[in-house]
């Protein structure tokens, strides 16, 4: 354990950086979405949900990307094996997901307490998440965090072992079985059966529990892809 | 004699290429081995092989006892900055020091310093703005801070001027001194090394041509020189590396040249001897014979 601590510190020098684009952009996104709430504000209207937060995961997955294809080559030289360098990584995903989801509870209660920026944006809040208990909050925002950095992760292993065209072929590849399925689904006139599936679960699973078995998923690939990298 | 590696029919194929081909050997404790070839015979890629960092298509290679890849026990031990080693973009010189003292169990963080200074490294720079010579003295200075029982130096002179380099000598033979280890060193300046290697491992075109002693092979090869008819006298029976003819005469690369009534019968031929240096050696077994025809060669003079 201590020498994956070591090796996930020699992601150290760039976590300004990380830490300074992602907030950054967060920003930026949120005083869009703002800007946009507000000029179509009507005292009538209801509250409006923004799902800006999509943009931090679409953040999350380009850090952890760079930051495999950045620091692996480095970590390798330095006589680190390819296991230590993703349990590292892993292990940076898992506390950088728990900081964000620190961040998120708080601007989410600083959204509640100013009345949605004054202007009834949720862009912090989601629905789903109305009657969470702290803790299912926290893992709320977590685990999707968690689900998104390794993909980030998983898709810097593919860089690694077969270069951009190895990424854009597996997009173009998970992009065709993702349509392919939507197609089949509704073909076969699943789509309520989904949704009741959907509304089945507990918030619980929903949030938290079956995306931790897409991270673990995730996560099984990239350490596949990792163990024959070469720098 | 301990071996600290052996590698046996090591073979490295790219595609249609082969990189490696059936490369057996050993290396010993305490030694400072000299890996030599020209650009392109496998020497990075047989470092890499030996250290975890690329895969052998075939044959065994053992590290400390034991396979190197994925290996952290043997790993800790072994020590080889690439020559186009990869820095993260954020890094300065300062960063890879504090990250080589976390990750290398014998780091000298004093002499690590002392090192920088000698060469100039400014601590605060983005590695990716180092100039080329000051990439190599990086290189070069975590090589030897990190003190691994098992160092390799992927041409470590490059961009380094006559100066760094003989610093780089200096400080690797006084370190090796108080801390015996076993060094390779890849290179191509060879006359430069050839007082510090101790034993020479030639590879040309994924093939290991020679594992010897360095001062055995220093007295192996000879140039003869003196008028055709005597110079064939000489050679025959030997085995005859190169030919050149100047003005009238006829100079010869005879290897394993100098038995003990060679240098009587090279007297009473007229035939000069002098010893080849291991630089030449090396040229001489690896440049192709048929790349340049006789007559084109004797136009070029």
């Amino acid at each position: 354990m201590n020498r994956i601590r070591q090796v996930a510190r020699l992601q150290m020098p760039a976590w300004p950086q990380i830490l300074g684009w992602t907030w950054s952009m967060m920003a930026v996104a949120f005083g869009i979405n703002l800007l946009s709430v507000m000029a179509n504000y009507d005292q009538g209207d209801g509250v409006t949900t923004t799902g800006g937060l999509v943009s931090l995961c679409g953040i999350a997955i380009a850090m952890a990307t760079v930051s495999v294809t950045q620091i692996f080559p480095y970590a390798l030289g330095m006589s680190v094996t390819r296991r230590e360098f993703y349990l590292a990584w892993s292990l940076l995903a898992v506390v950088q997901s728990v900081l964000y989801a620190l961040v998120l509870c708080l601007l989410r209660a600083v959204e509640q307490a100013t009345g949605y920026w004054g202007m009834r944006m949720r862009f912090f809040d989601l629905p789903f998440m109305d009657d969470a208990n702290p803790v299912l909050l926290l893992l709320g925002y977590a685990v999707p965090m968690l689900v998104m950095t390794h993909l980030g992760i998983l898709l810097g292993t593919l860089h690694l072992r077969w270069g951009t065209t190895g990424v854009l072929a597996s997009l173009t590849l998970a992009f065709t079985a993702l349509g392919l399925a939507a197609a089949l689904i509704t073909w076969t006139r699943q789509w309520h059966a989904i949704g009741r599936w959907l509304l089945d679960q507990s918030p619980t699973a929903l949030l938290a529990g079956w995306p931790v078995l897409v991270a673990a998923a995730f996560a099984a690939g990239g350490y596949t892809l990792i163990r024959r990298a070469t720098a | 004699m301990t071996a600290v590696v052996t590698a046996h029919g090591v073979t490295k194929r790219f595609g249609d290429v082969t990189a490696l081909d059936d490369v057996s050997f050993a290396l010993a404790e305490h030694t400072i081995y000299g890996l030599l070839g020209r650009n392109g015979a496998g020497k990075t890629t047989l470092m890499q092989i030996l250290t975890g960092q690329a895969f052998a298509s075939s044959g065994n290679v053992s590290v400390f006892d034991a396979p190197p890849v994925e290996n952290p026990a043997v790993l800790s031990k072994v020590c080889f900055v690439r020559e186009s080693q990869r820095y993260p973009h954020v890094y300065t010189v300062r960063h890879v020091f504090h990250t080589a003292r976390r990750l290398f169990a014998n780091w000298d963080d004093t002499f690590a310093h002392g090192l920088a200074a000698d060469f100039q490294l400014p601590a605060g720079r983005l590695v990716r703005r180092l100039s080329r010579g000051m990439l190599s003295a990086l290189g070069v200075t975590v090589g030897l801070a990190a003190r691994a029982p098992l160092t390799f130096f992927d041409e470590p002179y490059l961009g380094l001027d006559p100066a760094a380099r003989q610093l780089f000598y200096d400080r690797l033979l006084a370190d090796y001194a108080a801390h015996p280890r076993t060094v390779v060193l890849s290179t191509h300046l060879i006359d430069e090394v050839s007082d510090l290697v101790e034993r020479v491992l030639l590879i040309d075109r994924g093939r290991l041509l020679l594992d010897e002693d360095a001062d055995d092979l220093r007295g192996r090869a000879v140039a003869a020189t003196g008028r055709a008819e005597a110079v064939d006298g000489f050679a025959a029976g030997r085995t005859e590396l190169h030919r050149e003819r100047l003005s009238g005469l006829v100079r010869s690369t005879i290897l394993d040249g100098l038995g003990p009534h060679a240098k009587a019968l090279a007297q009473a031929l007229n035939v000069e001897l002098e010893p080849l240096s291991l630089q030449q050696l090396v040229v001489r077994l690896t440049v192709p014979p048929t790349t340049t025809a006789p007559a084109d060669r004797e136009a070029a003079r």
